[in-house]
């Protein structure tokens, strides 16, 4: 017996931890032997819980008993001072009044005093004061809940009571109390069912006070089931003593219809965020439209969406509905929010004079769209035709926080026929499915077919971009020929006739090669030179000179291009816009016509003027339409063609500029109402919406357009030349030397902002890169970015043709693109 | 009271203050086990396991939960429930619709709280077979751990070894009908 207590004292020891550790190896090495001491271990440790827990479930039981009888609904104080809550009934105790006096005399203090006199002693009253000129809640040890609004008493004459007001709280929930209490259920000869009752008594100046019928106070006793059927009764006391339940009123509280569309149904700070983000957000239409429009994305409940997304971008689509925020989850169907499809279809005058037209339901609504469960939405239209409370009671199942708040008083109903109630049931049900695919056919409608836009936008700027690119290689062309002209006249030599394009001459004297070398260069460069024969004396000279255009009230266009026409030449080239204008450097051999063009929305604007030599110029443009832009351009008819071709060009390209702009900024406008309109929604995910890890590669989009710009053929295309430039490597080594070495921004990447870079540039036949230049830019970091790399480029390998090394210019597309 | 409080009160021994406040949870329990094929009953029994199995966690000081306390009580009473039904091989489709319904908040995911069930609870009902001083002279032990001279003091015994004594007798004769009506569990659902 003793070694049998000493063991069990071992055990302890070795469950709380008290060994040693010489001890604890010993007895560690015991129980691996024992098992009989394994036993006692494991029945030790369950008993030793058992005791810690048994005094919680006496607590429990206890704590059940206290909340069994504790349950029951809200009421409302219609100027009693008297309550009782039962569970089937809710009891309105009027105080048995000697004098006969009216229904809302509340009960006097001696009368209260009989009461508690004579029922148990053991029914302990709450007695508080309070201050009568603020709102005041109170607590029961039992969890009733009392709410007391300010100014809730008033003196028999009517008035508010100022002074404190001592409040007593007699709580007989339990039915042991009730009887004991003596406070039978009797309504004449019918038997109530009821849980607890509660009694309540004011006072101030030891005067008894009224309740302002006004500002009822409101009970609420936490129920554990909720009953149809509840009413409020009046007690009257009967000379036995007993007391007789009398005059059932229904509990309810009435619901005002308004006009509907006077409520607010938006998520709660839809309007605000809109007011924010700087939109007109007073705007009806509009708010409604957007709100709407996000449809889309509470629905993606479909894996079939979500896949079809996946290809879009999988394809290079540059819109992404918001919706691939459910990317991630792969397919699952996860709720974020209240559906707009849903609220849209709400909130409509077809619905008033329902539930829903209620300054109440509006109050529920802002916090549905917290719980983000559209069943809850469900709930209240499903059930128009029963009272709010009903739909309170159900809601608070689904999610007692936040809305058991609601629970407090009770709500009644706008009466409306049970087939109008079922009819618009179904109205919600069919329409809001309706609404939600409408509103997504039509985003997808007009997302497909801007990026079909966007694709041809991409394909007709990369055209142009060529166009101009080719168009320029043949001026460089020409203008190198016309120099070489002139060089040779000043020098005296007659320059050989070539039967192609003019300007090479076989390399059989060094001076003439010189020459050709120097005019090259000072053509190229578009600097002036000077060159002098050592054996004839002979000089010649190129002359450049700087040309600047400032263009009026530049910032006021969407764009202005800026052309310069050598009239001798036939053709045009396009000038570099700077900080500071629009910078070129004029060949003296050449008289110049200077023709600006500007585009504000859709109106054109234009100015034209002729130069030569060094100026500085000062082009204020004046609007046009096509026949006064033909006639501005004039007589060359090739050119002219060309040049308004170029206008269209303009004109088209704002368009495009405005229309991507819009829609970037919709989507950006959309993305950040998502947190407010869509509370659940994952937040990592709003933006870009384009994958989970914002990860992104860089790479040469297609194969580089080269113009041999000195070959003999001119500007050639690059299949006729024997050999075209190569980079070192290959165009393997060129894409990982690009996506290696251009740094891609991480907030651009994280906003999703990518596309292709145009980068031009010239291969001299060396095969040294110069001149690079971004022809058509996606967003100036990229394009800065892009512009650094290929200037830093290894020497390539030049072209060659006809056993010769030539220049070449190249076009290269880098695409950014994020995943 | 507030989250604390209850906490607070389970600590000092106003547990019946405390869980008469948290019954107020019943309802949503009582929700999710009808639907899920429990009864009422069952449901009330699930719940005060639950309230005794927080309490005796509340005890150590360290103890924290992240979410809301009621949010908490739904999850240890949802695992519970999930516990039976497996134990108990019911319908699939509840363990399975129960398994995966989204938790709101934080719900415990410790299934060590159900694990041994049926054992702690029959050690309890072997503990409530004891008498009253047994009952209330171990609990002092082991949940209020209080020291043997406190205890010796308060029940009149002469010293610390009566009353150490005492606690093992008591200890012994909990840990027999334990085992006795462990074996006669065993041998019925053997037979």
């Amino acid at each position: 017996m003793r070694d049998q207590l000493h063991l069990m004292e071992l055990v302890d020891n070795y469950l709380d931890g008290a060994m040693n550790p010489t001890d604890r190896t010993a007895f560690e090495e015991r129980l691996r032997s024992s098992e009989e001491l394994r036993a006692l271990v494991e029945d030790q440790q369950q008993l030793r819980g058992a005791a810690r827990r048994s005094p919680a479930r006496a607590a429990a039981k206890k704590a059940y008993k206290n909340y069994r009888w504790g349950k029951s609904l809200p009421g409302l104080g219609v100027g009693a001072v008297v309550l009782i809550a039962a569970a089937a009934t809710l009891f309105l105790w009027k105080s048995p009044l000697a004098d006969g006096g009216s229904e809302n005399e509340p009960i006097s203090n001696s009368e209260y005093r009989t009461l508690a006199d004579t029922t148990g002693t053991h029914l302990d009253p709450l007695v508080l004061t309070i201050d009568p000129e603020k709102d005041t809640t109170l607590v029961t040890p039992n969890g009733i809940v009392l709410d007391i609004p300010q100014g809730a008493f008033v003196d028999s004459l009517g008035v508010a009571i100022t002074t404190p007001v001592r409040i007593t709280l007699l709580e007989a929930l339990d039915p042991l109390d009730i009887m004991r209490a003596g406070l039978s259920t009797m309504s004449g000869d019918t038997l109530l069912e009821t849980g607890g009752m509660f009694y309540l008594d004011a006072q101030a100046n030891g005067k008894a006070v009224k309740i302002d019928p006004a500002k009822p106070l409101t009970a609420m006793v936490p129920a554990m089931d909720r009953q149809d059927g509840m009413q409020l009764y009046q007690g009257v006391k009967q000379s036995d003593g007993t007391i007789d339940w009398q005059n059932p009123q229904p509990l309810k509280k009435s619901l005002v219809p308004v006009d509907i569309t006077t409520l607010n149904f938006y998520p709660p700070g839809y309007e605000a965020m809109l007011a924010e983000l700087g939109q007109e957000a007073t705007d009806k239409a509009f708010t409604d439209s957007l709100y709407y429009s996000m449809a889309i994305e509470a629905r993606v409940d479909s894996t079939l969406r979500v896949r079809r997304l996946s290809r879009e971008l999988a394809e290079g689509g540059r819109y992404y509905y918001l919706d691939t925020i459910y990317q991630h989850v792969k397919g699952q169907a996860i709720t974020v929010g209240i559906d707009p499809a849903k609220i849209k279809t709400i909130w409509t005058s077809r619905f008033n004079n329902t539930n829903l037209a209620t300054k109440e339901f509006e109050e529920r609504l802002a916090y549905i769209f917290r719980t983000c469960d559209n069943a809850l939405l469900d709930v209240y239209v499903n059930n128009l035709d029963k009272d709010l409370y009903w739909c309170d009671s159900v809601a608070t199942r689904m999610h007692s926080e936040p809305m058991s708040m609601f629970l407090r008083p009770a709500y009644g109903r706008v009466d409306l026929p049970a087939h109008a109630a079922s009819r618009l049931r179904t109205f919600y049900e069919n329409n809001s499915r309706a609404e939600a695919e409408a509103i997504r056919k039509t985003q997808e409608k007009f997302w497909n077919e801007q990026w079909k836009k966007d694709v041809k936008s991409d394909a007709k700027r990369a055209d142009h971009a060529m166009a101009e690119s080719v168009r320029e290689g043949a001026l460089f062309q020409k203008e190198l020929a016309a120099n070489l002209d002139t060089v040779y006249k000043q020098l005296g030599y007659t320059r050989v006739a070539m039967p192609t394009a003019a300007w090479v001459v076989p390399v059989t004297n060094t001076g003439w090669w010189n020459v050709d070398k120097a005019v090259l260069q000072a053509t190229t460069t578009r600097s002036s030179m000077s060159y002098t024969n050592d054996k004839t004396g002979k000089t010649a000279t190129l002359t450049y000179t700087p040309l600047i255009v400032e263009v009026a009230d530049r910032a006021t266009y969407d764009e202005v291009v800026v052309y310069l026409i050598p009239t001798q030449l036939n053709s045009y080239q396009r000038m570099k816009e700077g900080s500071g204008g629009f910078a070129e450097r004029l060949n003296s051999i050449f008289s110049y016509d200077l023709f600006c063009l500007g585009v504000k929305g859709k109106k054109q604007f234009a100015f034209k003027t002729s130069v030569s030599g060094e100026a500085e110029i000062k082009a204020v443009l004046s609007p046009v339409d096509e026949a006064t832009l033909r006639s501005m351009i004039g007589s060359k008819n090739a050119l002219q063609q060309e040049l308004i071709g170029q206008a269209e060009h303009l004109e088209w390209l704002v368009g495009d500029k405005n229309r991507r702009k819009s829609n970037a900024d919709r989507q950006a406008l959309k993305a950040a109402l998502l947190p407010t309109v869509f509370p659940c929604a994952p937040v990592e995910t709003y933006w870009p919406a384009s994958g989970p890890s914002g990860s992104s590669s860089i790479r040469v989009a297609d194969a580089p357009s080269v113009v041999a710009i000195g070959g003999i053929s001119g500007a050639a295309p690059l299949t006729t030349l024997d050999q075209a430039p190569e980079f070192p490597g290959g165009t393997v080594a060129l894409q990982r030397y690009l996506s290696t070495s251009i740094r891609y921004p991480d907030d651009l990447i994280d906003r999703g902002v990518g596309g292709k870079v145009y980068v031009r540039f010239v291969l001299d036949d060396n095969g040294d890169v110069e001149r690079a230049e971004v022809i058509i830019g996606v967003h100036p970091k990229l394009d800065a970015e892009a512009l650094r790399v290929v200037s830093k480029m290894p020497r390539w390998k030049a072209a060659s043709d006809k056993g010769r090394f030539i220049r070449t210019q190249l076009t290269i597309p880098i695409e950014f693109r994020t995943q | 009271m507030t989250d604390t409080e209850l906490l607070e009160a389970m600590r000092q021994g106003r547990a019946e203050q405390a869980f008469t406040q948290l019954y107020r949870q019943l309802p949503d329990v009582m929700t999710m086990v009808r639907t899920h094929g429990g009864t009422r009953t069952a449901a009330r029994d699930l719940f005060q396991d639950a309230l005794v199995i927080i309490h005796e966690k509340a005890q150590s000081p360290g103890w924290m939960i992240s979410g809301s306390l009621a949010a908490y009580l739904y999850g240890v009473c949802r695992n519970l429930w999930l516990a039976e039904l497996r134990a108990k091989g019911r319908d699939e489709k509840h363990i399975h619709a129960l398994a995966s319904q989204p938790d709101s908040g934080q719900l415990t995911t410790d299934n060590a709280d159900t694990d041994n069930e049926p054992l702690t609870q029959l050690a309890e009902r072997a503990f409530a077979t004891l008498g009253e001083k047994c009952r209330e002279l171990l609990t002092r032990f082991y949940l209020n751990n209080e020291s043997l001279a406190v205890i010796a003091q308060a029940f009149g015994y002469a010293g610390e070894g009566a009353a150490k004594t005492r606690k093992y007798k008591c200890l012994g004769q909990a840990r027999e009908r334990y085992r006795a009506m462990l074996s006669h569990q065993t041998s019925h659902s053997h037979a």
